[in-house]
């Protein structure tokens, strides 16, 4: 807009020198600039925390989906060339081969996304007398364990036929419904438990209302009608799910099985797409999520079987899951179909067989009130059980026997313990339903956290107790969850605390780093999906609840049931990300790809001649080389401006630190106060025509920019990590310049601290040495347009001391009202809908921490010293103008200095006192 | 100045109703309409600082609408939020001026700094007039 303004008033005027309109026409150039720059340095922000962000997918900090892949890698493409046109815009077509160095890089990382998939065409459907096990791929774990059953091992299946994977294709991809399905997941992102289950629901309906391809029609009519030859018109079906997309054994795919009992021909279908559909169900996306399985790979293969007219049934384990060392097989049985045993409706007889078959079986008869049959009709029905039968054992010695045989037979044949469904026909003839492996609990021993540490920090256990249900240490935020609705909320990589270990909390699994229950026990699905997805994870950890409640950042030593408040090295224990199970698989591997020409950082030096458009290989390098060039225009004098874009702050001394004053934030140079800035929509006069190239602190008039001087001033440095007892103002004037601190070079224009303002908006980019961070604040008249944002990264200390210092600002910032995300050594804090007046005193808070949280990571070696360095920034806050924003009533249980000493840190009192 | 005013153009029922839900959670003045013509007669009655639109959409596409608000409302601000993650689609919008484009899955919090943003900027070109 300032543009054709500009352009239209220099053909109106020519632009003579000193004519008023040709100043306008400057200021509003300057302006224009500004702009540019204001969106370069917004792009340049997103689209490195994009890049970190993929970073720490790969290195496993933190659990994704190809969304996620998906929307990271776009989003720096976008942003990146966001920087490449404000860049275009800054400097006009100086650096156009920018551009071309963009689209080579662009297309590559498109390519890399393009994930290969998996194909080939097969039969549609198979039946059981030609499946074995090497025809996983296409019938799925579930079916090719049957087939291969059947041929190997004297024992009867009920037959029947597979739909295969390539069916499965050829319906959903054919008729265009996996574009839609994929478009609706990616649109969804990361869903809370509602959304997940709205949005499966809606993929559910598209599937069912789908018509199959007709020559997926004419196989399996085919198939149905060979089975009603053999069976009868009035044969019932089984139509069961069999998922192929993972090759690892023990997967138990849970949540996405789906079984419909006794069909009928022509319902066969309708129930193929019944099954198909289970594959969109909110538990089946999270397992899915939680493993790193490509949801293009998802295919589900479908069996339909002739229902067996059990007389009994059951389940068998080749080994107890309990204590698997003792070797005895566990049978488990009822009258009728199995399905009365397997959903737990009722209490089972069970039998106990010893391995040697020694011939004495413990028996413990149950009581078993109703049993499962097939109904005449179609489907299955839940009938009575004469009184006399139902606590007599269903199983002769000699049938408990055969069951176990069968059990141990397939433990051979499939060389890992079995988890076995069976039923006995009314002729007494065993026939196997479904046979997978059985997840056993390991135990494997683990160094105790308390040796590590020594008796020292015992004080700091917040609670132990319960049982170990996936072992593993982990640190984060406590996050106790008392409704549903909280979920929303749940940070990653927070420790999930919750009263009940409910099923739901599974969606919250791919991004927890541990889990802390009050209640439940090592058997359930959530214990279930916890081992499987390697979150550590106590269960039954009696008032874990309370005692978690507002608790901060705790470690949670899973392994000896102990939580411990803070941050504690787990140097014995495997310290596992939230995504670190995901490191390999196909989701892990596309990324991967795609990252290689994002996230390397080619151009380090900017005097060095492969600093050019030409040099840049990776997005990384594009945004380091337009930030570097936008950065170098704004510093360097423009040559059709009165001085350049940026001036250098001077309080008394002149600082470290340039101004770029967007538009109103700077008074005019002869007074003192500021005048009444315009209203919004009214002319704005033009800004004071700079004359010097310094620029007087008190001439700032951004009030944002104000509150965090004051932050940064008003209280002095406080000894340690302090280099030298100078005046606190030459600490700052010194500390971007001295080159102890400051390891880049000095003709980098990147390494500048600089604020950008205007009347009510202030970002401030600031780095010391390795330490680098960006505040933002947009302080209005009211709370609804108002922020305040930090962002800060790095360090020179090692990555655990830095990780250490981000969580301990993050718990102080939290204090405050800020939401917070801490990554690594990675810090996101923002706060919003607070009032303009409380938005300032925590601006100070943010000046002074950006300033005094500096160099602290090369002391925080352990607790106590970190202890040392929370309570000594308290006191700071405590002792700004505004109180820090700990005085506010968004801050529970932090106010004012007496929190210096308070014992959120047990040793932290104990050294200053 | 006044409270932030948003409009979401989404032909998604689902989707629209839980970015609202969430906008509104979050304090934020927010409406949603389902195509294009809504949201062109919408922002003519109603003074929307920024419109968040969907880029595929039947009837008008997002592009078009994109293209008349900018024409008839160069004061709005347009942020782009799509399904689909096409690097052409970013492109052609932002040299309509749009402010942004973002891609789903997109957090509530990244789109409201984006929000914020996008009126920040309008507010500072405005003093530019």
């Amino acid at each position: 807009m300032a543009r054709v303004l500009m352009e239209l008033v220099r053909s109106l005027f020519g632009g003579a020198q000193g004519d008023p309109e040709r100043d306008r026409e400057l200021v509003l150039a300057h302006r224009d600039r500004c702009l540019h720059f204001k969106t370069l340095l917004s792009a340049n922000s997103r689209a490195l925390s994009a890049m970190t962000d993929i970073e720490d997918a790969l290195d496993g900090e933190r659990s994704f989906g190809m969304p996620f892949v998906r929307e990271r890698c776009t989003t720096s493409l976008v942003e990146v060339h966001r920087m490449v046109a404000a860049l275009d815009g800054l400097t006009p077509d100086r650096y156009r081969e920018l551009f071309t160095r963009y689209d080579l890089v662009r297309s590559r990382v498109e390519k890399a996304l393009e994930a290969a998939s998996d194909r080939s065409t097969g039969p549609l459907c198979l039946p059981f007398s030609k499946i074995r096990m090497s025809h996983a791929a296409e019938v799925g774990g579930k079916m090719a364990v049957l087939g291969e059953a059947e041929s190997r091992l004297p024992c009867r299946t009920p037959g029947g036929f597979v739909v295969t994977a390539s069916a499965f294709r050829r319906f959903v991809d054919g008729s265009g419904l996996g574009a839609e399905i994929a478009r609706r997941i990616q649109a969804a992102g990361e869903m809370d438990a509602e959304e997940s289950e709205i949005v499966c629901r809606g993929i559910r309906e598209l599937i069912l209302g789908a018509e199959l391809p007709q020559p997926l029609l004419t196989a399996l009519r085919a198939q149905v009608d060979a089975l009603v030859v053999r069976f009868g018109p009035g044969v019932g079906l089984a139509v069961r799910s069999s998922a192929v997309g993972e090759d690892a054994a023990g997967a138990s795919f849970a949540g996405q099985f789906r079984t419909v009992l006794g069909v009928l021909p022509d319902g066969v279908e309708g129930a193929y797409k019944d099954v198909v559909a289970a594959l969109w169900t909110p538990a089946a996306l999270a397992y899915r999520a939680g493993r790193g399985l490509l949801d293009q790979d998802a295919a589900m293969c479908v069996g339909v079987l002739p229902m067996i007219d059990a007389a009994k049934g059951g389940v068998a384990y080749s080994k107890d899951p309990l204590d698997p060392a003792s070797g005895d097989v566990l049978v488990e049985a009822a009258w009728g179909l199995p399905a009365s045993v397997v959903d737990g409706s009722l209490e089972p007889d069970r039998f106990r067989v010893p391995r040697n078959g020694d011939g004495v079986v413990e028996v413990s008869p149950g009581r078993k009130g109703h049993m499962v049959v097939l109904a005449p009709e179609g489907g299955v029905a839940r009938v009575p059980v004469e009184t006399g039968r139902a606590e007599q054992p269903c199983l002769t010695k000699g049938e408990s026997l055969r069951v176990a045989e069968l059990a141990m037979g397939l433990e051979r044949l499939f060389g890992v313990p079995q988890d076995v469904e069976w039923a006995i026909d009314a002729s007494g003839v065993l026939v196997l339903l479904q046979s997978r492996s059985l997840g056993l609990m390991e135990s494997v021993p683990e160094p105790a956290l308390l040796d590590v540490l020594g008796p020292r920090e015992e004080g700091e256990v917040l609670c132990r107790g319960g049982v170990t249900v996936s072992p593993g240490g982990a640190y984060g935020p406590a996050h106790v969850l008392r409704s549903e609705a909280e979920a929303d909320d749940f940070p990653t990589g927070g420790v999930l605390v919750a009263v009940a270990p409910e099923p739901h909390l599974a969606l919250l699994l791919p991004r927890a780093g541990a889990v802390v229950t009050e209640r439940g026990g090592r058997t359930g699905h959530l214990a279930t999906v916890a081992r499987e997805m390697g979150v550590p994870a106590i269960f039954g950890l009696r008032d874990a609840a309370t005692q978690l409640q507002g608790a901060g950042v705790v470690t949670v030593d899973a392994t000896n049931c102990r939580v411990w408040r803070g941050v504690h090295d787990i140097p014995r224990i495997e310290r596992r990300g939230p995504g670190e199970r995901l490191r390999g698989s196909p989701v892990w591997r596309v990324l991967k790809q795609a990252a290689a020409h994002i996230v390397p950082l080619n151009l380090l030096d900017p005097d060095a001649r492969e600093f050019s458009p030409e040099g840049c290989k990776t997005l990384h390098d594009i945004t380091r080389f337009c930030h570097e060039q936008a950065v170098r225009d704004l510093f360097e004098s423009g040559s059709d401006l009165p001085v350049g874009a940026s001036r250098r702050l001077v309080s008394g001394t002149r600082m470290q630190f340039w101004v770029v004053d967007l538009g109103g934030g700077i008074a005019a140079p002869a007074t003192a106060d500021a005048p009444a800035a315009p209203d919004e929509g009214q002319a704005a006069p033009a800004p004071p025509a700079p004359t010097t190239a310094d620029l007087d602190v008190e001439r700032i008039v951004c009030r944002p920019m104000r509150a965090l001087w004051r932050g940064m001033t008003s209280v002095p440095w406080e000894g340690p990590p302090a280099p030298d007892a100078r005046g606190f103002l030459s600490v700052i004037a010194q500390a971007a310049s001295n080159p102890d601190l400051d390891p880049a070079r000095a003709s980098s224009f990147q390494e500048r601290s600089f604020f950008l303002i205007s009347k009510d908006f202030c970002s401030l980019h600031s780095r010391f040495g390795f330490h680098f961070s960006i505040i933002e604040a947009l302080l209005g008249d009211s709370p609804a347009e108002s922020y305040a944002s930090m962002r800060f990264k790095g360090g020179a200390a090692d990555p655990e001391r830095r990780a250490r210092r981000a969580h301990m600002v993050g718990e102080v910032l939290r204090d405050m009202g800020f939401s917070v995300d801490v990554r690594r050594d990675a810090l996101t804090a923002r706060i919003e809908g607070v009032e303009p007046a409380e938005l300032e005193a925590r601006l100070e808070a943010l000046g002074f921490l950006s300033l005094h949280t500096r160099q602290m990571d090369m002391v925080m070696g352990d607790p106590v010293r970190t202890g040392e360095c929370r309570a000594r920034l308290l006191r700071g806050l405590a002792a700004l103008p505004g109180g820090g924003g700990l005085a506010a009533p968004a801050a529970p249980g932090s106010s004012g200095p007496q929190d210096a000493s308070a014992p959120t840190d047990a040793t932290a009192g104990r050294t200053t006192a | 100045m006044s409270r932030m005013r948003v409009l979401l153009v989404d032909d998604e029922a689902d989707f629209r109703a839980l970015l609202l839900k969430r906008m509104t959670h979050r304090g934020v003045d927010a409406m949603a309409v389902g195509d294009g013509e809504a949201a062109l007669a919408a922002v003519a009655e109603g003074h929307f600082d920024v419109v968040v639109l969907d880029v595929r959409m039947p009837g008008m596409d997002g592009i078009e609408v994109l293209r008349r608000l900018k024409r008839d409302h160069p004061d709005v601000e347009v942020v782009l939020l799509t399904g689909h993650a096409s690097i052409e689609a970013a492109r052609t919008g932002m040299d309509l001026g749009a402010f942004d484009y973002c891609i789903k899955p997109v957090s509530i919090n990244d789109l409201l700094v984006t929000l914020q943003e996008a009126v920040a900027r309008r507010r500072l070109a405005a003093g530019a007039e």
